[in-house]
């Protein structure tokens, strides 16, 4: 039935895949103007108009262009760096792990803050403790991350004469400092999805809170920890199971900031580099990594809903 | 070739081989060796000199590559002069006004890394280099040799340059770090072109050890640089990151060794006062920038071909409070050539009857608006670009409230920076353009933009006059009486108010005490720079 279930929900993503492969390959064509005379111009990619154009597969007709263009991605071929002149794919193969130790770091840390606090806010509704709760959380959505990566890094160097390590340092190089250096950005990063997490923890909890077989939990004389967090919260999870799904496709498009004000040489920065030098190939390649990760994240997302509520079946 | 006593003793340039022997050391403290020296970083498109004009790659060549001549560098070294020296020429001579003779130095040996492994350089690559620049498709400083018409190796050390006429920037542009790189063949051989990190191979006093892009680039010291003792630096480090907050946090706490921001030594003016507050040993040193920012108009059509009309738009600008808007620390006049090129600039207060079309006078200006048919005001529109500088949109934003309150309405067009560098810096615009311009070492880029054809040319300049001076000074070897001529060139075009000048701001670049013997200054010659410099810790 699972299986059954998992089938179509990837059927479902297939479409959606080709959709916002069809967006991606747009991207470079749509821009207005003569993207490959303003490329050439600016940043001298190619010998001449012509080269340019067959650099970018811009000399063919457009239906070509596209399958052509499928048919290399469906290869693992994601084009080549006007910039650098390496293949998209090499580039990724060492930026892609960073971004996803910075995603997995700010993960974590939005699910450890979110949850908890979500969990005392709805224990403790309308008191004190909830409305601390609420507030920091509405703040922490609010916030934007660029402003609080810049304080972060700013003001202690000012104040304290510290600030956050500038070079990247690799796992072989140093161990410990190459996990140190994500925890601050991982942490910023992880504030706003935090909140979501924690507000979506407190509603759907005191909804179960108010739930017949919970007060027949109280009544028996359980203790709280013993109905809150093996009786409620159980069930008051699964729908935060699948706003992590939407949180992660968040904190994936928060690397973007987040990488360039910590020097972290991910993805995301690789994408906001490739935007500022004009880069397409590197643009459409980087955009189709993130659609295919985000829908293939939700595709997990469903599955694992369905796991954990066999009710569940669309 | 044998060059004869007479001849040598003829050279009509310098005399290079004991400056170069041990260039702009320091006479009075004694130098260290060891240490290294971290700054911001730039991640170049790639490291072919001859395939970009991109200032990135030249300065990360700046440590690894040598030239025939150098700019002298040092802290004796006033910012803004660009003095000649020799680096791997010997010495050279002038045969006659288009024929110069370089003796290139003995025992130079490049990088020891694959295909060169440490080989001697002789004038054969030399020869190559400039053959490989001027043939080369898509070299976008080729302009800069345009007037070189054959290079010889007279034998292995000597190599003979011939030109189609008399050029007198030519050593200027030989020595400009943006463009002459020495290239060995053996590596364009080997790897089919330079643009790889793995092909940077040069003679210069680093060698390039790693390049991780959007990271950090990673020179060592060359065992066998061909100035014994130099670099005193073992190691020089350029760490790139994107983000100017961060750069500031970086440098504030120590983690780098000069100013963050452009050109990669400076710090803002308006980070001033936070590092001077927060490091306070930090050696400043101020001088004029000489990035220009300018209106250019459409001289060659209505209503700008009208020089009333340019000397109202003038006379309009209250450059005193864009000035004080946004460059709080202070600000140079410029002139035709900016004033931080202290050498040709002419000093503003001998530019004579332009001048006074810097000031701000709206009665004036109305009134010759009025003489020009244009009693009720125009509209016209200004195509620029932000540069993401909140300064730029500033002095865009004023200028056009000055502009308003003499009646000419201005539609501003801001376009991208890919479509403004495409159309307006190009010229291609209706009414007026605004921007920064190139910051070039030497006056002719500047004043290329006074000449008819030249791409540089955005206002669409057609002075028959003007392009006779210009072409006249490109042609005076002797350089009192070419910068007399350039002199009477900017009073020229100050009259004819082509360009509406701002003023410039000043640099400040922010340095670790404790390096000695460092002098900053403009362009893009780190490594040179850096070369005679040592720890002090």
């Amino acid at each position: 039935m699972l299986r059954k279930y998992a089938l179509k929900r990837l059927l479902v993503a297939i479409p959606s895949l080709l959709i916002a492969s069809v967006i991606v390959f747009s991207l470079a064509r749509l821009v207005p103007g003569d993207v490959v005379t303003l490329m050439m111009e600016e940043n001298q990619y190619a010998q001449d108009l012509e080269e340019m154009r067959a650099k970018l597969g811009l000399d063919r007709p457009i239906y070509r262009q596209y399958v052509e263009w499928m048919g290399r991605m469906a290869r693992g071929d994601l084009g080549q760096s006007l910039y650098t002149g390496k293949p998209v794919l090499h580039e990724l193969a060492w930026r892609l792990p960073v971004s996803l130790e910075l995603g997995t770091v700010a993960l974590v840390f939005a699910v450890l803050i979110g949850v908890p606090i979500g969990i005392v806010a709805a224990v403790r509704q309308d008191t004190l403790r909830d409305y601390v709760a609420r507030s920091s959380a509405i703040l922490g959505l609010s916030v934007p991350g660029f402003w609080l990566g810049t304080l972060v890094v700013v003001l202690p160097a000012i104040y304290f004469g510290w600030s956050p390590p500038i070079e990247f340092t690799r796992l072989d190089e140093n161990p410990w400092r190459h996990v140190a250096q994500f925890l601050l950005p991982g942490f910023l990063l992880g504030v706003a999805s935090a909140a979501a997490i924690m507000r979506l923890t407190r509603t759907q909890l005191l909804e179960v809170l108010r739930q017949d077989y919970v007060r027949t939990a109280w009544s028996k004389g359980l203790a709280e920890p013993g109905v809150v967090l093996k009786h409620s919260l159980k069930n008051a999870l699964i729908p935060v199971v699948t706003v992590l799904g939407i949180q992660i496709a968040q904190i994936l498009s928060g690397t973007v900031i987040f990488e360039s004000i910590f020097g972290l040489p991910g993805m995301g920065r690789f994408l906001f580099d490739a935007i500022t030098e004009r880069d397409y190939p590197v643009i459409q390649g980087i955009n189709l990594v993130i659609v295919a990760t985000i829908v293939l994240v939700n595709l997990v997302v469903d599955v694992a809903y369905a796991w954990l509520d066999p009710r569940i079946r669309y | 070739m044998d060059l004869s006593r007479r001849q040598v003793l003829a050279m009509s340039g310098l005399t290079l081989a004991g400056a170069a022997l041990a260039p702009g050391v320091a006479r009075a403290a004694t130098p260290k060796r060891g240490g290294q020296f971290r700054f911001r970083g730039y991640t170049p498109p790639h490291f072919d000199p001859h395939l970009t004009a991109s200032y990135t790659t030249m300065l990360n060549l700046s440590f690894s590559q040598s030239r025939l001549l150098k700019h002298k560098a040092g802290p004796g070294v006033k910012p803004g002069t660009f003095e000649y020296e020799g680096d791997l020429a010997e010495f050279f001579n002038h045969q006659d006004d288009t024929t110069y003779v370089f003796r290139l130095r003995r025992g130079v040996r490049w990088h020891p890394k694959p295909p060169v492994n440490g080989r001697e350089l002789t004038a054969e690559d030399v020869k190559y280099t400039l053959d490989r620049f001027l043939t080369i498709k898509g070299n976008a400083n080729r302009h800069m040799m345009k007037s070189l018409s054959k290079v010889e190796a007279i034998d292995k050390y000597t190599v003979k340059f011939a030109l189609s006429e008399p050029n007198a920037w030519f050593l200027d542009f030989l020595s400009d770090p943006m463009a002459l790189s020495i290239v060995a063949q053996d590596a364009v051989e080997k790897f089919g072109d330079l643009k790889k990190p793995e092909a940077v191979i040069g003679t210069g006093p680093w060698m390039l050890e790693s390049h991780q892009s959007k990271v950090r680039t990673v020179w060592v010291r060359h065992p066998d640089y061909f100035v014994k003792g130099l670099p005193y630096i073992d190691r020089v480090e350029g760490i790139d990151f994107a983000d100017p907050a961060a750069r500031l946090a970086a440098f504030i706490t120590g983690q780098i060794d000069a100013g963050p921001e452009f050109p990669g030594m400076m710090i803002r003016q308006h980070d001033f006062d936070v590092v001077k507050a927060k490091r306070p040993q930090t050696r400043f040193v101020r001088f004029p920038s000489n990035v220009m920012g300018h209106v250019g108009m459409r001289a060659d059509k209505p209503p700008f071909n009208d020089i009333r009309v340019r000397k109202a738009m003038s006379l309009a600008i209250d450059r005193k409070a864009i000035s004080a808007a946004t460059a709080p620390l202070g600000v140079v006049k410029n002139t035709p050539v900016p004033t931080a090129l202290t050498a040709w600039a002419i000093p503003f207060d001998k530019l004579g009857e332009g001048a006074k079309y810097h000031e701000h006078d709206p009665k004036e200006a109305r009134r010759l608006l009025k003489a020009a048919g244009h009693g009720n005001g125009f509209a016209t529109s200004l195509d620029y670009a932000t540069y993401q500088s909140q300064e730029i949109i500033d002095a865009v934003q004023m200028m056009v409230k000055f502009w308003k309150d003499v009646g000419v309405e201005v539609k501003v067009n801001e376009k991208p920076y890919p479509a403004y560098f495409a159309t307006a810096y190009q010229g291609k615009y209706e009414g007026m353009m605004f921007g920064p311009q190139f910051p070039a070492l030497d006056p002719y880029n500047f004043l290329a933009q006074y000449l008819p054809g030249e791409p540089k040319n955005q206002s669409h300049v057609n002075d028959p006059a003007l392009t006779d001076m210009i072409l006249n000074a490109g042609r005076t070897l002797d350089e009192k009486k070419r910068r007399q001529q350039i002199w009477e060139i900017q009073k020229h075009i100050a009259k004819q108010v082509y360009y509406l000048r701002l003023d410039s701001g000043f640099y400040y670049a922010a340095l670790d005490p404790a390096l000695q013997n460092f002098g900053p200054n403009l362009g893009y010659d780190y490594g040179g720079r850096l070369m005679t410099a040592w720890w002090n810790k």
